[in-house]
């Protein structure tokens, strides 16, 4: 290859800033993809196969776009599932494109030094390991703080007594983060970000309504795809937790079989075995939501995604067998955002009323 | 438990292992029964009962599960997940085949089996354990097993026998290959009619799931697709690559909205260029005129290539 190598890669919530951090020790210029927009999944589900599950065509439209600004290099990683098999495909779907970039497809999960070994030969063969592992470190303590920031704003958001207060802190947070170099640092940030959250007052209610959001990793994780759902449910005064973030799915990975074998003790006797990716977690999380006296669930998942679908028999008997209201989701490349609205107003009324004691089991 | 008949959706997994199974429940005294071939009435009650964005095969699946409830003891649904290395994996709809069907129906006695190569059972472990539920004793349970995969293996190699002395025998001009899973081609819903409506166009047809040559099958998959990891998607891109030459053209089966598939045949489409590929995406809907159209311009291109050199 000619010129200067740039490296780029999809985008997936605001993890970028922590996958910025591990690129750049290749020492090569990094790429940042333009924030997902309607363009993006445009151009991600013109050139996908048909019914292929949606983070396909965002990650696709994403790479794309990153390429277009000059990138050279496509990065992409490799997973459970069919998630698996995409770098495959769309490596060749960027070739008919015409794209001569090199794709590079990186293993994503399992033991981490071959993780770092397998990133090491693939973009930064000069790097020392030492620099290598510290900047994996750097940015897993960066996406904690992310998760650790957002999860807080989550559950705040709703009950901000200024509008848009809260939005404004994270947004510094992650504009703060970028600049980031050490893992202390990162850790005065969040420190520095949480007391600027307990300064901002709340009107929480004595008994505010609770929703835990589950589901396939990327839609849950991408606010874009999924409608931003999670704002949606603030809007109408609903605490939003949500277990699933990218260091509970590192973690998950490293764990990986018992792991699993915890998940499947954990979903009986609704589901016995593994189900595939998240669709076992989604139950055993349903279920604890319904034992920790949550109000409700809301199921994220990509059109025709093989493991939540699997896990929808048995969550739809949960809450036909215990009255517990559970919202199915479906995301895929045509965003409906009004209908999605008038359907989580009508979720949000019907808790409502339900915690009124109007209607119950 | 003690179940004197077991039926056998005969969906999904059983297209393959029927043979198996049927003669290893029948050497353990146990009654299998078949449901009967998917007509229109198992699929729409599949359908009605199935969350609607699964796949196909799996609507049919509960529909055939539906056919058997009341007539048997038990139904067996068996659980397939990662094979033994060389074999790659099932897709995620196998391993939730059995928890499907139980919360699809909580009252229905189920047997079950698992293979599945993270935990260590292999399909003889599994079985046998499924023959000690029965009542079988481990000895009893294992030269069933033994007896059952031979008479197995020898169905197989007869129905690869029968493929390749029909394609000698034929007097067509120009031969095609079916690519898909065996509990797609197998069904009277789904793969079978396509089948037919092929030979009706003059055509030979080659299945791919009765191309010789197992590993050497793979082998050729992995080169095509090396991050390929579905076993019965290396079966078809396996014997797609080692027909190459025999071949005029190459019809891609696929249900809606298969994981797997939606991205194998996006890459053949996209990486094959010398021989006419058709992908023709198979749902719940029956109309069959379009279905018709499509097969016979297909035909019609394959016919009109210049002869194989």
């Amino acid at each position: 290859m000619s010129g200067p190598v740039r490296i780029t890669f999809p985008h997936m919530g605001d993890y970028w800033i922590a996958i910025k951090r591990i690129a750049e020790i290749s020492g090569a210029e990094v790429v940042v993809p333009p924030r997902i927009t309607r363009r993006t999944i445009e151009l991600g589900a013109r050139y996908s196969p048909e019914f292929v599950c949606v983070p396909f065509k965002y990650t696709l439209g994403s790479l794309i776009e990153g390429l277009e600004n000059g990138a050279n290099v496509a990065c992409q990683l490799c997973g459970g599932c069919r998630f698996g098999y995409y770098a495959e495909v769309q490596e060749a779907i960027l070739r008919d494109l015409g794209h001569t970039c090199e794709f590079v497809s990186l293993q994503g999960g399992g033991n981490m030094l071959e993780v770092m070994a397998d990133f090491r030969r693939k973009v930064a063969p000069d790097a020392p390991y030492v620099r290598i592992a510290r900047a994996f470190l750097h940015a897993f303590r960066m996406a904690e703080a992310i998760d650790a920031v957002q999860d807080r704003v989550r559950r705040d958001r709703a009950f901000e007594v200024e509008p848009g207060s809260i939005r404004r802190v994270e947004a510094e947070f992650l504009r703060a983060l970028d600049e980031t170099v050490t893992t202390r640092q990162v850790r005065e940030l969040q420190r520095e970000t949480f007391n600027a959250l307990d300064r901002l007052p709340l009107a929480r209610p004595e008994r505010p309504l609770r929703v835990l959001v589950v589901g396939e990793l990327y839609v849950v994780m991408e606010p874009y795809s999924n409608c931003r759902i999670e704002e949606e449910l603030s809007r109408n005064g609903i605490e939003v937790h949500r277990p699933l973030d990218a260091t509970t799915l590192i973690r998950h990975s490293i764990r990986h079989v018992s792991h699993i074998a915890e998940l499947t003790r954990g979903s009986a006797p609704y589901v016995t075995h593994y189900i595939g990716a998240e669709g076992t977690e989604s139950i055993v999380r349903t279920l604890a939501a319904l034992r920790d006296g949550y109000d409700g669930v809301v199921h994220l998942k990509p059109f025709g995604c093989m493991p939540e679908v699997n896990a929808m028999p048995a969550l739809q008997r949960i809450s036909r067998e215990n009255t517990f209201p559970i919202l199915f989701v479906s995301c895929d490349a045509q965003s409906a955002e009004a209908g999605l609205r008038t359907r989580v107003e009508a979720f949000a009324d019907m808790l409502r009323i339900r915690e009124a004691g109007v209607i119950h089991a | 438990m003690t179940a004197h008949t077991v039926g056998l959706p005969l969906s999904l997994c059983f297209h393959t292992e029927k043979v198996l199974v049927c003669s290893f429940l029948a050497a353990l005294g146990v009654d299998p029964v078949l449901s009967p071939p998917t007509d229109r009435r198992i699929m729409e009650r599949g359908c009605t009962m199935a969350v609607d964005e699964t796949c196909l095969p799996m609507k049919i699946h509960l529909g055939h599960v539906d056919a058997l409830r009341d007539r048997v003891d038990a139904v067996l649904v068996p659980r397939y997940g990662v094979l033994p290395e060389a074999e790659g994996e099932m897709c995620a709809k196998f391993w939730a085949a059995y928890d499907i069907t139980r919360n699809t129906f909580p009252e229905l006695p189920l047997l079950t089996y698992n293979v599945d190569r993270l935990w260590g059972d292999t399909e003889r472990a599994a079985l046998v354990g499924l023959g000690r539920e029965l009542g079988a004793t481990r000895l009893q349970a294992y030269k069933a097993f033994s007896a059952a995969r031979k008479e197995a293996r020898r169905e197989h190699e007869r129905l690869v026998a029968l493929q390749e002395r029909e394609l000698a025998e034929t007097t067509c001009e120009r031969t095609v290959i079916v690519a898909g899973h065996t509990y797609i081609l197998d069904d009277e819903m789904m793969g079978a009619p396509v089948v037919r409506m092929l030979r009706e166009q003059g055509v030979a047809v080659m299945r791919s799931d009765r191309v010789r040559g197992d590993s050497d099958l793979r082998h050729g998959a992995l080169e095509f697709s090396p991050g390929l990891k579905w076993t019965y998607n290396r079966e078809q891109l396996g014997a797609v690559m080692a027909m190459r030459d025999r071949i005029d053209g190459i019809l891609l089966l696929l249900s809606f909205p298969c994981g797997p598939d939606s991205l194998v045949a996006e890459l053949v489409q996209r990486k094959v260029r010398d021989i006419p590929v058709c992908a023709i995406v198979l749902d719940e809907l029956t109309a069959t005129g379009g279905l018709q159209t499509r097969i016979e311009s297909f035909c019609d291109i394959v016919k009109l290539r210049e002869a194989r050199a």
